[in-house]
């Protein structure tokens, strides 16, 4: 799971609180808008409705003062009291014009005597009210006319002369009217009726209102399209005239309220924006770039740069925080070089020791390693960080298994690491690695290579055995010598004898043959007398490539030289001299290069001489190399044996002598045999200088 | 240097005050005279001509023919130069003339001549079944029950009856209709209003009104609005002053294409001919008050007023030149008419104290036509009244 940075959340979250806030904001802003709107179309409403109601009831007093005014005029009341009926409905005419009444009537005894106005509005009779009462109003329909009716008794003194009607028909013109005060559009239904002010209203919309009408889908309080609808009825509660119907155009205040979302939306998202990216900046100057350059300063802290001073160009806790990390990085810096110190001191420990120093940590895995034991075990990399037992030989590895398992000290191990070229044999010291508390926190293997030490050791013998041979030798050789002599002469003499004397050719052989094998054996001897006489040596400078060049000159081509062997020689001008016996440095050379050209003998040899130095000079080393079969592993650990030999005239001398000569002048030797590759031979010598 | 001359004229009926305006300012294009138009009302008139006789206020003033005699006894009128008494009385018919000589002087100038007939809505008496205008007041009664009982109107009948000097008029016509002569109410010597021909007059109008034919409002209305009832064919009978042919003239209704007038009826009983006709004699001169600085001026002013083209151009009263009658420049369809109402004029009683008695009498009448009294109780009173009071001036003047 990737791990999420605290800046990565202080930023997520400065995001995700703006957008929250935004989206809140914008939500209650939405919420709220709507809510506001929805107030001010309700309360616009109201106020329309009532301002409506007021109109209706201003219109009802208007026309019921009227009424009475006109019921009250002498002509009106003489014209109707001696029945000027042509006067009076000229009077009604004039008065209703001048006072805007669409319809005004006189009855007397129910009987309809002048009217002026509509003749739809006219009824047959409508003597309804009390004379007894003053105007009486009310809604009523007529031959598909809505109006709205006062009617006031006429009086002469006291006496009932008639009753005047007014009416004013609930049209067009009265909606005008209305509209103008109410400012609102409204619509009048009835029956029959679909009453509308047609310069305000555009068709389509006109239409749907209607229809909706019709179908009785408009009610009150209620949105229809983008308008917001208030019925109000008229006349009787239980039975209606028609209902006016207030019609708010919210289109104005819906654009107004989308308007207002677009800013509102806008402004967010501005000063989200702005909010985003002051809280971005604030963020990065405030907290990311100290909180970077202190996790940078910290990074390179942590790399070992203690030496690193984090600044931070804000003046706050992150402040204080890169404050108290220079400071410990001072402090680390201090304990750093300390640790540095004790490290250097432990390493130099470490890599000055001779023994190779393994540590491993309670999971086997190589925490240390130092360089004799890479040399010990031949490692090319260094493994630390790896399993013991992925990188070090299994003898080794069963080794520190088998400790880990019994958490013990295991000192007497030796394990022989075998290559094809050599072999090593490494003293092995396995001891638990514990904490103060006892506790075992890995291992510590401890290597020693104890090959030379071996090799010495068998050299010692062999040298010793050559020794008692050289002296059991000479002793014999100096037991048989004598005779060999006296066989020599004797058989000399015989050959001389024989060759004044007629003696077959057989017997003639057979004394040759004689003479041969007595000169054989007597050289044998003679060599058994040089082996165990004791050497000489006189030790000088001289150029390793000026003796192995003399060397070659002694070399002897063979007889049967059917298969050629080619030298190559690559000695360095540059090779220092070395201090040995030319004499026995040649004899040993002579013989290891013998041996070699012996190996290639049946095939297309090719000998190759090197000579470097080593060990910053102080050491040369030759190596001859040859491409024959190599020696077979089962007889080499004896090829140093004195009188072993695989060659059938062989005296298994050679090689017992190279030894004898070069450990007589302090020069190892290494043998290393490569199945079917061949044989390399290497020689240290001392450098002159 | 030019005079200024202040005219008093009345407002309410004759001819219309545009007209002396305009009548007046072609006066002031030809003469170096200035004039300065006082119009009231004909109630007011006689007040103002009192007033102005007091407190030389007019030069020239507007008087019916009933106050001539008492403004000649007050000496508040000047007579006619020589030269326009002699073009009236040789232009003008005696009829015209003598309700304003006095003493052989001629005291105004007679400027319109004007008198009542009977106007009748031929439309409600063809819808009655009545194919022409009544004859004698007998059938314009039984015309008016027609109308009536088939429900065509309330109140066929619609006068002037108002207590003003109207309703004396009226009771001129009616009692003159019923058989009195030409001064039914008396004389100058002799105020006689408990007449005969006047109670009968006052029954009749009583029966009229207790049978319906006579609206009540007919009380309450003056000549203006009695003419307007008619024109809005509420009433198919009324009587009136020549100015409403002119009002039907100009009406835009249809009154005009079914309003007839008429010689004002007499009672059968009591006709002489088949052309007798009863009405009231409302002539009117031009004077000139004594107390005016500027009568020569004001005596011109009068002559070019009463200029024959002047009067032919408004036609609705009858012109007083009689030579204009015989030519009917104006071709005015009720000349005849005119002329033959012209024979049946009544004069109200020419005395001095005359307003005084009208008022009596238009106090008494009206009590007696609302039936407060009878005809004959409301005359005795009205005479009882008169006759204290002319007593009254008769000792005031002995004294």
């Amino acid at each position: 799971m990737r791990r999420i940075k605290l800046s990565q959340l202080v930023l997520a979250f400065i995001i995700g609180a703006i957008i929250f806030q935004g989206a809140v904001s914008l939500l209650l802003m939405a919420l709220l808008l709507n809510d506001t709107s929805m107030q001010y179309m309700t309360k616009q409403s109201r106020r329309s409705t009532e301002a409506i109601h007021a109109y209706m009831d201003s219109v009802v007093e208007d026309l019921s003062i009227k009424v009475v005014l006109i019921s009250g005029h002498k002509r009106i009341i003489d014209f109707t009291r001696y029945r000027l009926t042509n006067l009076l409905r000229n009077e009604l005419e004039e008065t209703r014009k001048s006072l805007g009444v669409d319809y005004l009537s006189v009855h007397t005894n129910n009987r309809l005597i002048a009217f002026s106005g509509i003749d739809s509005l006219a009824p047959s009779t409508e003597i309804s009210s009390d004379p007894e009462s003053g105007p009486s109003a009310s809604i009523g329909q007529m031959n598909g006319n809505v109006y709205l009716s006062v009617q006031s008794p006429i009086y002469q003194d006291s006496d009932l002369t008639g009753y005047l009607t007014a009416r004013l028909a609930i049209d067009e013109s009265l909606l005008l009217r209305m509209e103008g005060i109410v400012n609102a559009k409204i619509l009048f239904a009835s029956d029959e009726l679909f009453i509308y002010n047609s310069r305000s209203w555009d068709n389509q919309v006109l239409n749907m209102l209607q229809k909706d009408v019709a179908e009785g889908k408009l009610k009150s309080g209620i949105w229809q399209n983008r308008f917001y609808i208030e019925a109000i009825p008229v006349g009787e509660s239980s039975a209606p005239a028609g209902t006016f119907y207030n019609v708010i155009d919210g289109s104005s205040i819906i654009d107004l309220a989308r308007s207002a979302q677009i800013t509102m939306v806008f402004v967010l998202l501005v000063t989200s924006f702005l909010a985003l990216t002051g809280g971005y900046l604030l963020y990065s100057t405030s907290f990311r770039k100290p909180l970077n350059t202190i996790m940078d300063g910290i990074h390179e802290i942590t790399m070992g740069n203690f030496s690193h001073r984090i600044i931070t160009t804000v003046d706050n806790e992150f402040s204080e925080l890169s404050n108290a990390i220079n400071k410990m990085s001072d402090a680390l810096v201090v304990r750093d070089e300390q640790i540095g110190e004790l490290n250097r001191y432990l390493n130099l420990i470490l890599q000055s020791a001779v023994s190779g120093i393994i540590v491993t940590d309670y999971e086997g895995r190589i925490t240390q390693c130092n360089s004799a034991a890479l040399d010990i075990i031949s490692l090319t990399s260094r493994p630390v960080g790896k399993l013991a037992s992925d990188v070090l030989p299994d003898q080794i590895a069963e080794l520190i298994l088998d400790a880990s398992l019994y958490d013990t000290a295991d000192t007497g191990h030796e394990v022989i690491l075998q290559s094809p070229r050599k072999y090593r044999i490494i003293g092995v010291q396995i001891s638990p690695l514990k904490d103060d508390k006892m506790q075992t926190l890995g291992l510590v293997i401890v290597l020693d290579d104890r090959t030379e030490f071996r090799d010495l050791q068998e050299q010692l013998i062999v040298s010793e055995r050559l020794a008692a041979l050289g002296e059991m030798a000479s002793g014999v050789a100096h037991q048989i010598r004598n005779p060999l002599g006296v066989m020599k002469v004797s058989a000399e003499m015989v050959q001389g004898h024989l060759q004044q004397n007629t003696i077959s050719d057989a017997d003639r052989e057979l004394v040759s043959l004689i003479l041969v094998e007595v000169d054989t054996l007597r050289s044998v001897v003679q060599r058994f007398l040089h082996f165990g006489r004791p050497m000489t040596v006189q030790m000088k400078k001289m150029h390793i490539g000026t003796c192995i060049s003399d060397v070659l000159t002694m070399i002897p081509e063979s007889s049967d030289n059917t298969h050629p062997c080619s030298f190559s020689l690559q000695i360095p001008d540059t090779i220092p001299p070395v201090l040995a016996d030319e004499t026995l440095l040649g004899q040993a050379l002579v013989n290891i290069i013998t041996n070699s050209l012996e190996a290639v003998r049946d095939r297309d040899g090719a000998i190759n001489i090197t000579a470097e130095k080593i060990n910053s000079g102080n050491t040369v080393r030759i190596t001859i190399r040859d491409n024959g079969p190599g020696i077979p592993e089962e007889i080499m650990t004896h090829i140093m044996n004195p009188f072993f030999t695989t060659k059938p005239r062989g005296t298994g001398l050679g090689l017992s002598i190279v030894h004898r000569c070069l450990e007589a002048q302090k020069i190892t030797m290494e043998i290393v045999s490569e199945p079917d590759s061949g044989c390399l031979v290497t020689l240290q010598l001392a450098a002159a200088e | 240097m030019p005079a200024e001359i202040n005219v008093l004229y009345m407002v309410q009926s004759g001819y219309q005050p545009d007209a002396i305006i305009d009548r007046t300012r072609q006066y002031m294009q030809n003469s170096s005279n200035r004039v300065r138009l006082h119009f009231v009302e004909y109630k007011e008139l006689w007040d103002h001509i009192r007033l102005g006789v007091e407190e030389n206020t007019y030069d020239v003033v507007l008087a019916d023919v009933i106050w001539i005699k008492r403004l000649v006894g007050d000496g508040s009128l000047m007579p006619l130069p020589p030269e326009l008494s002699r073009q009236v009385r040789s232009g003008m018919v005696s009829q015209i003339v003598e309700p304003f000589e006095h003493d052989s002087s001629l005291y105004a100038f007679p400027f319109f001549v004007d008198f009542q007939l009977l106007f009748s809505n031929m439309r409600l008496l063809e819808e009655a079944g009545f194919t022409s205008p009544p004859g004698s007041l007998e059938e314009m009664v039984s015309m008016a029950q027609a109308i009536k009982d088939q429900g065509i109107l309330a109140y066929p009948v619609f006068d002037s009856l108002i207590p003003a000097e109207v309703l004396v008029c009226e009771l001129i016509i009616w009692a003159g209709a019923f058989g009195g002569g030409s001064q039914p109410l008396g004389s100058d010597s002799e105020i006689h209003v408990n007449s005969p021909s006047a109670r009968e007059a006052l029954s009749w109008l009583q029966s009229c009104f207790r049978d319906g034919l006579i609206n009540p409002y007919s009380l309450e209305a003056d000549e203006v609005f009695s003419a307007e009832v008619f024109l809005a064919e509420d009433s198919a009978f009324t009587t009136n002053w020549l100015f409403l042919l002119g009002k039907i003239r100009n009406s835009d209704k249809a009154i005009r294409e079914y309003a007839q007038a008429t010689l004002i009826p007499v009672s059968r009983m009591h006709r002489r001919s088949g052309s007798d006709s009863s009405s009231v004699n409302g002539i009117q001169g031009l004077s000139v008050l004594s107390s005016s600085s500027i009568p020569d001026e004001s005596w011109d002013y009068i002559s070019f007023m009463s200029e024959m083209d002047f009067h032919t151009q408004y036609p609705d009263e009858l012109a007083p030149w009689s030579k204009i009658w015989s030519e009917n420049p104006g071709k005015d369809p009720y000349l005849e008419l005119k002329i033959a109402q012209l024979s049946g004029l009544r004069d109200r009683p020419s005395h001095e104290e005359y307003q005084e008695i009208s008022i009596i009498l238009q106090k008494w009448i009206h009590t007696v036509l609302t039936e407060q009294l009878a005809p004959h109780e409301g005359l005795e009173k009205a005479q009882e009244e008169i006759d204290q009071l002319i007593n009254s001036r008769k000792k005031d003047a002995s004294y």
